[in-house]
């Protein structure tokens, strides 16, 4: 499991390639589709997802689309034009970090792995 | 699997319940919950163990935990309000609570501490407060509701403000709060009934609860400005408040929660709060009839010393000195009685002879006080009123044995110091028996005028004799 606190920087760029990816999704599927690719070692909670769902709208990245399922409204959330660009940056970001994190963590910069 | 309608239903009422209101995320909520269900029913579960199971790992109050979230990553003022909003209201309250004690102790500032407190509470936190409410409880559309709130609250504040401080425009102000404050309670009930998907036993119940709230506004409005009915109006708010929403208020909440919810507590706290407080107030405005009454006092102890003068400009005749050393001795007695009334009561620094404003509160006690009945009743024979009786009968007599050849005089002694004859129980209760102390003060204060008139008349009858009796 990774822990919350590694997660938290990390979630809009996940959230915004998973919508580059697929289109447009609604809330449940993107935690179930976090669950399956990683196979349970990232699960994203309510708590997490939607405040930054949210905030993606507030921010013009995404929008939603509301569809009528079993009784029930489901929102549906894609990227706009501005989300194209904006998911590019962030995962380009991501990428970026996670390198500079593998430099940081290899042996011969003296870091050694705890043992 | 897919949820049925029923079992659908019993899920979007309990988010509902929530009372998430920010943008479309209750529907997402309600979508994922449902969604997690469903998933848990396909691997074999029940609906009820798939709920259960989905409510656990939600927690109490989780569902309103991720709009309080989705608001603080959005709005940055919005956390620095929520924390400021903390810090004002401690501040605030901690101001009260110091104001309070030095307002009982008299000590200096204690009004600008007053002052201050509840500008913080009314100008800054009490919006404050109103705006964090209104992005997360409020719809946007009842924006109204929450502009009216802050108008009714901010007026009723400064009103209680005003009142405590004896400054002008205090009853316009709170005429003004309490009536705002019963239009949001109705218009605020209705608008409730009418957005809240909610059965038919519960809109009734909430339509006794305001009914209820409306009549016991009014009736501390009727009660501090003195209208009749007001007895009435607060009897009738109280039992339906008391007596049958928030009994069966509460057993709903019960029953329908395995968990009691903070806001249920919080509510019957708030509930609490508000009723003493305005009960308070309700009392304190009975502190306009002491004023007047302190104002009779003061009245009566001018009219006293205008009696003194004149008494002194009668020239001194043999007899005459007999006469005003009886009534000194009895008026002085009088007053070392409402100075002893007074130090029972707790007032050890209060001028009987000259009340001030801020003495009032110790005359509010009344006969019930232990002490003060001991010393006033006594065992009715040697109580400090029986011997007072004694006293001012001995005191008519002796005036009386002077004036025998003045019937008019005489008359006039009779009807001032009027006494039931032989039956000092009556005088007493009259005067002393379940009466506040400032009444009792009063009613000593008008004997001693009565002694004073009384010496008067006798000193100028005297005179009026001896010039009589030099002309023959």
């Amino acid at each position: 499991m990774v822990s919350r606190e590694l997660l938290k920087g990390s979630l809009k760029s996940i959230v915004l390639k998973l919508l580059a990816e697929h289109g447009r999704m609604y809330g449940y599927e993107i935690t179930q589709k976090v669950s399956v690719l990683t196979e349970g070692q990232i699960t994203l909670t309510y708590g997490a997802l939607y405040p930054v769902l949210h905030k993606l709208e507030k921010e013009g990245a995404l929008l939603t689309e509301s569809e009528v399922v079993n009784n029930r409204n489901r929102i549906y959330y894609k990227l706009t034009k501005k989300g194209n660009e904006t998911a590019r940056e962030k995962i380009k970001e991501l990428e970026d970090f996670i390198k500079t994190i593998g430099i940081l963590l290899k042996p011969e910069l003296g870091l050694e792995p705890c043992s | 699997m897919q949820l049925s309608l029923d079992q659908f239903r019993i899920i979007e009422r309990d988010v509902q319940s929530e009372g998430i209101t920010f943008s479309h995320l209750e529907c997402d909520l309600l979508d994922h919950v449902c969604c997690d269900i469903e998933d848990r029913m396909r691997t074999g579960f029940s609906f009820d163990d798939a709920y259960q199971t989905v409510k656990r790992e939600i927690g109490i109050q989780g569902l309103r935990r991720v709009q309080e979230e989705t608001l603080l990553l959005i709005n940055k003022n919005y956390r620095m309000m929520k924390k400021s909003m903390k810090i004002l209201g401690t501040i605030a309250l901690a101001g009260v609570s110091i104001a309070a004690v030095a307002k009982i102790m008299h000590w200096p500032g204690a009004s600008l501490l007053i002052l201050l407190s509840t500008f913080i509470v009314s100008t800054i936190f009490f919006p404050a407060v109103l705006y964090v409410w209104y992005k997360e409880v409020f719809l946007k559309k009842h924006g109204f509701i929450v502009i009216l709130t802050f108008f009714a609250g901010f007026t009723f504040m400064y009103g209680t403000l005003f009142k405590i401080q004896h400054w002008p425009f205090a009853n316009i102000l709170l005429i003004i709060g309490e009536l705002l404050t019963i239009i949001t309670i109705i218009i605020g009930g209705i608008t409730y009934l009418i957005s809240k998907p909610t059965s038919k036993d519960r809109k009734g119940l909430l339509v006794i609860g305001i009914i209820g709230l409306v009549a016991f506004a009014l009736g501390t409005l009727f009660k501090i400005q003195h209208w009749p009915g007001a007895t009435i109006l607060l009897l009738l708010g109280s039992i339906l408040l008391f007596s049958v929403f928030l009994p069966i208020y509460a057993y709903h909440t019960y029953k329908g929660e395995t968990t009691i919810k903070n806001s249920f507590i919080f509510s019957v706290f708030a509930l609490m709060f508000i009723i003493t407080f305005t009960f308070l107030l309700s009392i304190k405005s009975s502190q306009s009839i002491l004023d007047a009454y302190a104002y009779r006092v003061n009245e009566l102890h001018s009219s006293i010393s205008t009696i003194e003068n004149l008494i002194k400009d009668i020239p001194e005749k043999e007899n005459s000195v007999e006469i005003t050393q009886k009534a000194d001795v009895l008026f002085n007695s009088i007053t070392d009685l409402k100075n002893n009334l007074v130090n029972i009561t707790g007032g050890t620094n209060i001028n009987v002879n000259q009340l001030k404003i801020e003495d009032i509160k110790y005359l509010k006690h009344s006969s019930t006080n232990k002490s003060y009945t001991n010393l006033l009743e006594g065992n009715m024979q040697n109580g400090k009123a029986y011997l007072l009786y004694n006293d001012i009968q001995k005191y008519k007599s002796f005036i009386i044995n002077g004036l025998e050849n003045n019937p008019y005089s005489m008359d006039l002694v009779n009807e001032n110091l009027f006494l039931p004859q032989d039956n000092p129980k009556d005088w007493i209760i009259q005067n002393f028996y379940l009466v506040p102390l400032v009444t009792s003060l009063n009613n000593l204060s008008q004997i001693q005028l009565d002694i004073r008139l009384v010496q008067q008349e006798a000193l100028n009858n005297m005179n009026l004799a001896l010039v009589e009796n030099i002309q023959e």
